[in-house]
């Protein structure tokens, strides 16, 4: 997590705000982020210790991670990121404010009080504290997301070894794709293509399952991909 | 009440973003689609329920299939390509698309005044509600109101942001404006007429939907996808910091002013807490959603 303070020439780039150096910035310390966010952290607001036990909803998440992105390569905090200190720790210390400033507005999640002191750990180590999700989901969202758990597990048990592997690689991102189309002697348009072929299925399933409803032209489009995926099983 | 008709979502946005939500799923969205649907997702709060349930299919799927990742792809490349779209905004890049921005949105503005007539008519979509929904969730298949704060100082573009869902202790901020908008895709009965009232703390009435003048409830249609109403509600005026609960009544025939007047002169009447009352009293076939929202501020 050292990629600024060590790469000077990168550095300089990220200072002027070239694209291909935000990108290299962002795609090294996302992750990062999006586990502090995840797992939150404790803060004292007005004398009291409060826990902030991480973003439970995928689109909050979304939310924060943009904006903090944003905040750190704004000009202004381009400018003023020291080069000596860990960027990681500069990145969660705008995630943390960020956050707090979200707190105070009263938006969105749930705090509580705890009994410990104040987290401030922002050394660029661990993402905060072990998180929990904040307060329980209606019994309703607690259904649906069994019902699609259990969905996703039976399309994934009926997923050949070829498959399972191409999931994998999709999943673990475009560097180890290159490698990975080696290794399963498929080129990288073939195993995009592969890719395509099982979240199509996946879709054709949620829908089937009553889990996502279709219509107008998604309808046409999914039905034109079942054709397609029809006749590639006769064509094999 | 002030009206805003540019930050109104329309229909034909929100197919769109669902349907980028599906390209972006499958991979296949471009860079430009991907911006727009995080636009969208700021506020579309369906359409953020659709993405988390996608992001949760990822998630578990990724897990079964042993990737160990904190972002599964969809997550990651909205995120990087909104970000990256922010920063190559320079600053006199964006006064000069200001000054294009404002002569369009004068141009357009003239051209509006000129075709008011004919926008007026409500082309959203076949009036008997066959449109079929776009990925819309199953759950949907219900009422609801949804309520958005308005915030002009928040960044990324975010200005609408949800003030409610479901189970969330939300709010809004005194100085911000409300957005009001319903679904309606109940199956049976079918309801044609919403009456959107609240109470604060101190039982004091808040008229929101429509004016206590009307003779009955907003007309509404059928529909899988939020529809707002029309106008904002700005809190600085007739409200003050704390609890309101805001009562949507959606009926299938009409429900006078009088007698949602009288339901809550009895409430008010019978002094019990807020949190107690789970409904209006009106003694007529409704279904009543109730909707906390919480509003911040210093107390005068």
């Amino acid at each position: 997590m050292t990629l600024l303070t060590e790469d000077r020439s990168l550095l300089d780039s990220y200072r002027r705000g070239d694209r291909a150096a935000l990108e290299r910035v962002y795609d090294h310390y996302v992750d990062h982020v999006a586990a502090f966010l995840r797992g939150g952290f404790t803060f004292s607001s007005k004398g009291e210790t409060l826990a902030f036990k991480g973003y439970r909803s995928p689109a909050d998440l979304q939310d924060m991670l943009q904006e903090t992105f944003c905040r750190a390569f704004s000009p202004r905090a381009r400018q003023a990121y020291d080069g000596i200190h860990p960027f990681t720790s500069y990145l969660l210390t705008i995630a943390r404010n960020l956050t707090i400033d979200r707190f105070r507005r009263q938006v969105r999640e749930v705090y509580e009080p705890v009994a410990g002191g104040p987290d401030d750990r922002l050394d660029g180590g661990g993402p905060g504290l072990d998180g929990e999700p904040a307060g329980p989901p209606s019994p309703e969202r607690e259904l649906l997301d069994r019902e699609v758990a259990e969905m996703v597990r039976g399309f994934y048990a009926e997923l050949d070894e070829h498959d399972r592997r191409v999931l994998r690689v999709y999943f673990e991102g475009e560097e180890g794709q290159r490698a990975a189309a080696a290794e399963l002697e498929m080129t990288r348009h073939q195993l995009r293509k592969a890719i395509g072929r099982i979240r199509t299925r996946l879709q054709l399933r949620l829908i089937k399952g009553g889990y996502l409803a279709r219509g107008g032209r998604d309808g046409r489009e999914l039905r034109k991909s079942a054709m397609l995926l029809l006749v590639a099983l006769v064509l094999r | 009440m002030m009206t805003s008709n540019e930050q109104q979502p329309r229909g034909s946005d929100h197919r769109r973003s669902l349907a980028q939500l599906r390209k972006a799923t499958l991979g296949r969205a471009s860079h430009r689609e991907l911006v727009q649907l995080a636009r969208h997702l700021k506020w579309c709060g369906l359409c953020r329920e659709t993405y988390d349930r996608q992001v949760e299919v990822d998630r578990e799927l990724a897990r079964l299939s042993g990737a160990e990742v904190e972002l599964v792809p969809l997550e990651r490349a909205l995120a990087r390509a909104t970000v990256l779209d922010a920063a190559a905004e320079v600053p006199g890049g964006r006064r000069w698309r200001l000054w294009v921005g404002l002569s369009v949105a004068a141009t357009l503005a003239l051209l509006l005044l000129l075709l008011w007539p004919v926008l007026l008519r409500d082309d959203d979509g076949p009036p008997d509600g066959r449109r079929p929904p776009e990925f819309a969730l199953r759950g949907a298949d219900a009422v609801a109101l949804r309520l958005y704060c308005i915030d002009p100082g928040a960044p990324t573009g975010g200005r609408f942001r949800p003030a409610s869902a479901d189970g969330g202790a939300l709010g809004c901020r005194l100085g911000e404006s409300l957005k009001v908008t319903y679904l309606n895709a109940a199956a049976k009965p079918r309801y044609r007429y919403l009456w959107v009232v609240g109470l604060d703390e101190e039982l004091e009435v808040k008229w929101y939907y429509p004016t206590p003048g009307a003779r009955s409830g907003v007309a509404i249609k059928e529909t899988r996808e939020l529809v707002p109403l029309p106008d904002m509600i700005r809190l600085e005026v007739n409200h003050r910091p704390g609890l309101v609960r805001v009562f949507g009544v959606f009926s299938s025939s009409r429900i006078d002013a009088e007698r949602i007047r009288r339901a809550l002169e009895r409430i008010r009447s019978e002094r019990r807490p807020l949190a107690k009352i789970r409904a209006l009293p009106l003694g007529v076939e409704a279904r009543q959603v109730v909707v906390d929202l919480r509003i911040i501020g210093e107390r005068r």
